[in-house]
């Protein structure tokens, strides 16, 4: 007998399969006292499918959250994703809890815990809590709703009509029913775009619960279904926002931020089974990234674009600044570019403010782990002062616009600022630049103040400053550097090996090669009146990759790659940085380090 | 190029891929196995199940105490709030079907277990069609308006009974496949869901997505060995015969499992009936305070246990109350005669009590509020509205 | 929780053409291009197929649930038509036949000047009333396009417009698919809440086959004229825009279409539920055979008929039924002649039925003109129940 060959069969099988066994033998007895009747056949891949089932519903349903406010009163649902209680749910879950910022999670342990409400996303009805009074919590993966096809199985737990007394939830079972949907929100909020259309029962209680797949994966979040007349109740049709669009949004979450969704400031139709670009705002972050009236949009973040209604879906899962992928075709050309999403507020009935602590909690692993994975030594230590040379080379087509310096040799002081001595072209000293946190003071070659100062340099210099003088250093000059974590980005490269940044505008001659994108987490600092800088850390490799000079009304200034990064004296330094704005491209190569005493 | 370098072109190609060919065809080709093998499974036990089903038909069975229709006007006006209905204090508003109703074969000697949804009211006449075709008349033993049970009793012998599964070894996420004969015809139909938990409704109610309505209350819920898990039942947190039916299709359905059976029906073979326990009392929910009792029935087993307005009532059979669902939750699924214990607070000392529940019928009126009323804390009431339970009328 | 009622959402109907480059269409010119090549080398041709297939298969998985949805989404049409006030009307038809007839139900959206369809690959057409049958609530349209259209404009089908066959009347069976048990999967896809817009992917229910019976059930207050047989599901399909969609069984085979929203006179509730192939191929084909007489109105059953007494027996079990009255269908001769529910029918026109087989044999042989005469027992006592024609209600 098969049945008997598989080695893997639990003791549950085992029983059932025994129980089977007997049944059927007593079938030879007599019937009128055998005291109940013959069971079923069941085949094995039946079973074996239903005990795969069993086992991943045992496996997550510890991670699922029954949310109460303060009163004790349920409310909705949410998932843990991290063992140290961070969980997700929906902001119209945690909406009415926000003044206190409290209120407890159940879970199936049968204990409800305290529940701290962080950031969160009005627009994509997302929010992120955190549970505390154990030392690890169970946790579900988050999986990739990217995988998720129509058909798949789809697991949705969560509390529906709070019936839950002892803290377990409720499972339905159901498939997925529709992908890439769109359902519209409310003055702009509670927008699920591209999400998973589902025929598990969702009801009122089930909102921001998980939703898995097969695998036991987090997919989803419910928290919207379609109703009918007969009452506000499941009746085949919920929605749930993909994980992947979520993944974008959860750094800036776990910080305790309001999260913006990412405006393109450019509309699109369709015409000929093609999508076009039909208006687009001159100032816009679309227009600025070279895109014109009448390019066709290929593909976003590598997902080829169906229709205008899929570009406006999937362009609704993506955060503001987030630095947008476009393959573009003008004239029957590829192109490609990047787009920096212009960041668009939600709509608040009462203002957000951010959580400080939880905000300055993720500020602290972010500078820590760069530190780390550069070497700078713990808090406490001597800070380290450094002295090189750098070289300026410029990108030949922009030179004739403007140029000042083209090799300088900077120093970081003890007092805490950054000296730069320029050369020009015969390698004679040219202005002498003092910066530090406060002013930037320029002396001609004269020794006289001088006010020659492009509004641009300034901002590198600052940036320099920021990252030469401080970001390298050990702990004790963090605090005054004011970050503030503002959530995950993108970053891109050339996949050839050079470090060469892509983030600008770039067409046809480029469009074949492969580029290569990694996750970031930025910070930001203010640099002066209506302009910060956001510095994106690599979330692998935890090095800083790049600045971006942003400001409130133009956007994007300009932005700084730093690359090569080499030893010195124990430390790894980015030897190299492309900068790139409107109007200068220049990369600085540095050399000759020298350490200070 | 020419055709021919195109072509080999793509076989190289195309050879990278054949293994993820086959790996792709095998699991489509897993994934419909196992969907046939899953149906005919279904397929089995609805044909299995046949021979225990019976079909009840009633005069005067169903008549419902409130007429109100699902389409109601004043539900798609948004006046009837249907926000929670496992909560809802109203009345339900359905129409109890006047179809056949489905019941299981409990005993060989003709006892057949269904839901008391089919007899809302004492009917003049059941009758009883078995699985072998015979229809006879059938007694009303007795009802369990708690748990939503009915047992009825013909004059037969030697009726096929089914297996029971017993509800420890029930898993959360195992299939759940329920029958009934409430669509008329000759064959049961066919609902297939999971168990969606356990220990729900104080452990009364085993919970599945199954659709269970009027066409399969009182019918079995099974597994996929063709065992009974459960009868198929209308609940819901809040009083009526009819609480908990509105919702027949949402995929949050309740059966009641076979522990709970085994203590119900000998009780119920007795001839005892459970009706639906009450405190009378009033009360409200002070955040940080708790349950505080704002009036008491008169007479009622709380005001003759010596309970006052203002008590704070801590706990309930072990369980801590926080606020007035706490509460409900511990008492709704107490038949009425069955003993409380309540530990109360009263000027912060503790007082221990035992108190059983009462029935709607022996509970006096409420006095007028004897505590200082807040009027920004909602007033909640544990206290029996006649309109929510129909008085069964005499029989016949 | 948030909600989306399907009358308040305002997604506008595109008017222009929306886009269509569709995965298979792109096949199909695929596998064109070796067309000049095969005969010199046809080995290279089979290859070629065969690292076309490689190639092709991580996007056309067919396992699971797939196959069947993705043949019939594609055979689907989503329909826009009269709506309710400023609305507009949308619903969802199956596609008949290659040259573009539609099967879907009678229905507000198909009643007004302008009906527009939908098919997958997003292409837009003006469709046609042909025929509509009030009796069994279905209606046939047909798809426009000019004389002259051509592919390319996009105004004439891209490639053959695939189809459900209800032509197929030659298998032993009662329809071509593999034949319905209760428990087995269906799928069903349609255009409900009009989610998808376009060549979206409409949306996908499913859920298993429960019974095979007669429809017995009302819109409002009206009883619903279609009185056959309909496959009830446990999916939940009574929402708007759900009616015609395609409902298939596991191996993608048209087994039938969701039909409009009713309530269940045994149950009241909501039924979720299908029009049987049989009955739409019996109606597709009499509806394209009709000869064109300019009306629009399809008579499918006979003129002159006997009338029904409306008498409801139902046939449970195998042996024996006594024929006791299960229901009466309200405003119809029998509730007139105040025949009741339960009433045991012991005689027809003087003769004696035992049971229900000869009660229904006694009941078709009779005159259709004449009254009848049943003797029944109500409770102890014997009463004789005189049932007239319809007619027979406007004399005095």
């Amino acid at each position: 007998m098969t049945r008997f060959s598989r080695i893997d069969l639990s003791p549950l099988l085992l029983t059932l399969v025994v129980l089977y066994v007997c049944s059927t033998t007593s079938l030879f007895a007599d019937t009128t006292v055998q005291p109940s009747s013959p069971l079923v056949h069941v085949p094995d891949v039946v079973l074996e499918a239903q005990r795969q089932r069993i086992q991943v519903v045992n496996r997550v349903t510890p991670s699922v959250v029954a949310i109460y406010n303060n009163e004790q009163r349920g409310g909705g649902s949410g998932v843990l994703i991290d063992e140290n209680g961070f969980g997700l749910t929906n902001y119209h879950v945690v909406a009415s809890m926000l003044g206190s910022r409290s209120g407890f999670g159940g879970l199936s342990d049968g204990q409800r815990y305290d529940l701290h409400v962080l950031g969160i996303d009005p627009i994509g009805d997302v929010a992120m809590f955190q549970l505390t009074g154990r030392d690890t919590f169970p946790l579900s993966p988050l999986g990739d709703s990217g995988q998720v096809r129509v058909g798949d199985t789809a697991l949705a737990l969560g509390n529906p009509f709070s019936l839950t007394e002892d803290e377990n939830p409720s499972l339905t079972l159901g498939l997925v029913t529709g992908v890439h949907r769109y359902q519209w929100g409310v003055k702009g909020n509670l927008t699920y775009s591209d999400c998973i259309q589902i025929d598990a029962p969702i009801n009122p209680g089930n909102s921001g619960g998980p939703l898995f797949n097969e695998n036991g994966e987090v997919i989803g979040i419910n928290g919207r279904i379609s109703i009918n007349t007969r009452g506000r109740f499941n009746v085949g049709f919920g929605y749930a926002i993909t994980s992947n669009q979520i993944r974008r949004f959860m750094p800036l979450l776990r910080a305790g931020g309001l999260a913006q969704h990412g405006s393109f400031e450019a509309t699109v139709q369709e015409d000929r089974q093609v999508v076009v670009i039909d208006e687009i705002r001159s100032a816009g972050p679309a227009y600025e990234a070279g895109l014109r009236r009448g390019d066709r949009i290929v593909a976003i973040g590598t997902t080829p674009i169906t229709s205008s209604n899929h570009f406006v879906s999937l362009l609704g899962t993506y955060p503001g600044y987030w630095n947008l992928l476009i393959d573009f075709e003008r004239n029957g050309r590829p192109g490609r570019t990047v787009v920096p999403l212009r960041p668009v507020a939600p709509h608040m009935q009462r203002a957000y403010f951010p959580d400080g602590q939880a905000n300055g909690r993720e500020v602290d692993r972010v500078i820590w782990a760069f530190r780390k994975a550069v070497g700078v030594k713990a808090a406490g230590t001597v800070a380290t002062k450094y002295q090189w040379h750098a070289c300026r080379t410029y990108d030949e087509s922009m030179r004739s616009t403007w140029k000042t310096l083209d090799a300088y040799d900077a120093q970081a002081t003890n007092e805490g600022a950054l000296l730069l001595q320029e050369y020009d072209e015969e390698g004679q000293p040219a202005r002498l630049m003092e910066v530090d946190a406060a002013e930037i003071q320029v002396l001609n070659h004269d020794g006289r103040r001088s006010q020659d100062i492009r509004s641009f340099e300034r901002r590198v210099l600052s940036v320099l400053h920021l990252v030469y003088q401080r970001l390298f250093q050990s702990a004790d000059s963090l605090n005054p550097m004011a970050l503030y974590h503002d959530g995950a980005n993108v970053g891109y490269r050339f996949d050839d090996g050079s470090e060469s940044p892509v983030d600008m505008f770039f067409t046809d001659e480029f469009a074949a090669t492969e580029i290569v994108s990694s996750e970031v987490e930025e910070l930001i600092s203010p640099l002066e009146k209506g302009a910060v800088v956001r510095l994106a850390f690599d979330t692998k490799t935890h090095e800083l990759r790049r600045a971006v000079i942003w400001h409130d009304q133009a956007g994007t200034l300009g932005t700084m790659h730093f690359s090569n990064y080499q030893l010195v004296a124990g430390v790894r330094l980015p030897h190299t940085i492309h900068v790139r704005g409107q109007g200068y491209r220049f990369d600085d190569s540095m050399s000759d380090w020298k350490v200070l005493p | 190029m020419n055709p021919r370098t195109i072509l080999i072109l793509l076989l190289l190609i195309s050879c990278q891929s054949p293994s993820a060919y086959a790996d792709a065809q095998k699991k489509a080709d897993d994934d419909t196995a196992l969907l046939m093998a899953t149906q005919q499974t279904f397929r089995n036990v609805a044909a299995s199940m046949k021979s225990y089903l019976v079909r009840i038909d009633t005069v005067g069975g169903t008549q419902p105490g409130a007429q109100l229709n699902l389409d109601n006007d004043d539900i798609k006006k948004g006046k009837r709030r249907l926000q929670n209905p496992f909560r809802d204090t109203l009345g339900s508003g359905f129409v109890i079907a006047d179809g056949p109703a489905t019941g299981i074969v409990y005993s060989r000697d003709g006892y057949i277990l269904t839901s008391s949804f089919n007899f809302a009211r004492e009917p003049a006449l059941i009758s009883v069609t078995l699985p072998d075709g015979r229809r006879l008349a059938a007694d009303l033993v007795a009802r369990d308006h708690v748990r939503k049970l009915a047992l009825l009793k013909v004059d037969a012998d030697g009726l096929p009974l089914p297996t029971w599964r017993r509800d420890e070894d029930v898993q959360v996420g195992e299939w759940a496949i329920a029958l009934g004969l409430g669509f008329g015809g000759r064959e049961p139909s066919v609902t297939v869901g999971v168990i969606s938990a356990k220990n729900r409704m104080q452990g009364n109610a085993i919970q599945t997505d199954a659709k269970l309505s009027p066409a399969n209350y009182g019918g079995p819920v099974c597994d996929v060995f063709g065992r009974v898990i459960g009868i198929a039942v209308p609940m819901a947190q809040r009083a009526g015969e009819l609480a908990g039916v509105d919702m027949y299709d949402c995929g949050v359905g309740f059966l009641v499992p076979e522990s709970r059976i085994k203590l119900i029906v000998p009780q119920l073979m007795a001839g005892v009936s459970f009706q639906r326990g009450w405190l009378g009392i009033q009360v409200r929910s002070v955040p940080g305070v708790g349950v505080v009792v704002q009036s008491i029935a008169d007479p009622s087993p709380m005001r003759d246990a010596g309970v006052l307005p203002g008590d704070i009532i801590e706990a309930i059979n072990g369980s801590n109350l926080r606020n007035y669902a706490d509460l409900a939750k511990q008492i709704y699924m107490i038949p009425a005669g069955q003993d409380l214990q309540i530990r109360l607070s009263r000027d912060g000392g503790a007082i221990e009590l035992a108190v059983p529940l009462a029935s709607a019928e022996s509970l006096g009126s409420l006095p007028e509020a004897e505590e200082p009323f807040d009027p920004s804390v909602p007033v909640e009431e544990n206290t029996p509205d006649d309109q929510e339970e129909p008085t069964p009328p005499a029989p016949d | 929780m948030i909600y989306n009622k399907h009358n308040t959402t305002k997604q506008p109907i595109p008017n222009e053409p929306r886009a269509s480059a569709r995965a298979e269409l792109r096949t199909h010119k695929n596998l064109q291009a070796p067309n000049g090549l095969v005969l010199r080398n046809m080995l290279f041709a089979i290859f070629l197929s065969s690292a076309f297939l490689c190639l092709l298969t991580p996007k056309t998985y067919a396992g699971g649930f797939d196959h069947a949805f993705q043949t019939a989404q594609q055979r689907a049409v989503k329909l826009y038509g009269l709506g309710a006030g400023q609305q507009v009307g949308y619903g969802t038809g199956i596609i008949a036949s290659e040259d573009g007839y539609i099967v879907t139900v009678l229905s507000l959206i198909i009643s007004g000047d302008r009906i527009r369809a939908v098919t997958a690959n997003g292409q837009r057409f003006e469709a046609e009333l042909i025929k509509r049958d009030t009796d069994q609530q279905l209606a046939l349209l047909k798809l426009k396009w000019p004389d002259d259209a051509d592919a390319s404009t996009k105004n004439k089908p891209i490639g053959p417009l695939p189809h459900y066959d209800f032509s197929c009347q030659e298998l032993p069976s009662e329809s071509c698919h593999h034949p319905l048990l209760p428990g087995d999967w269906i799928v069903s896809a349609g255009n409900p809440f009009k989610i998808a817009d376009g060549a979206e992917q409409m949306s996908l229910a499913h859920g298993v086959f429960s019974a095979r019976t007669r429809l017995d059930a009302r819109r409002r207050s009206k009883d619903f004229r279609y009185t056959g047989d309909v496959l009830l599901i446990d999916a939940i399909t009574s929402n708007p825009g759900s009616p015609g969609s395609v409902m298939v069984n596991l191996q993608g085979e048209l087994v039938g279409m969701i039909g409009r929203l009713v309530i269940s006179n045994r149950t009241h509730t909501h039924l979720n539920y299908a029009i049987p192939y049989d009955v739409l191929a019996d109606f597709y084909l009499q509806a394209t055979q009709a000869s064109p007489d300019g009306t629009r109105e399809l008579i499918t059953k006979p003129v002159v008929e006997p009338f029904d007494p409306g008498i409801r027996i139902s046939h449970t079990g195998f042996r024996t039924v006594l024929p006791f009255v299960d229901r009466v269908v309200r405003n119809s001769p029998a509730k007139r002649a105040g025949l009741r529910k339960d009433d045991l029918i012991l005689s027809v026109n003087d003769h004696e039925v035992s049971d229900v087989s000869e009660f229904d044999k006694r009941i078709k042989a009779r005159d259709p003109a004449e009254s009848i005469e049943l003797i029944i027992r109500r409770k102890r006592s014997i009463l004789t129940i005189h049932i007239e024609p319809p007619e027979a209600k406007t004399q005095p």
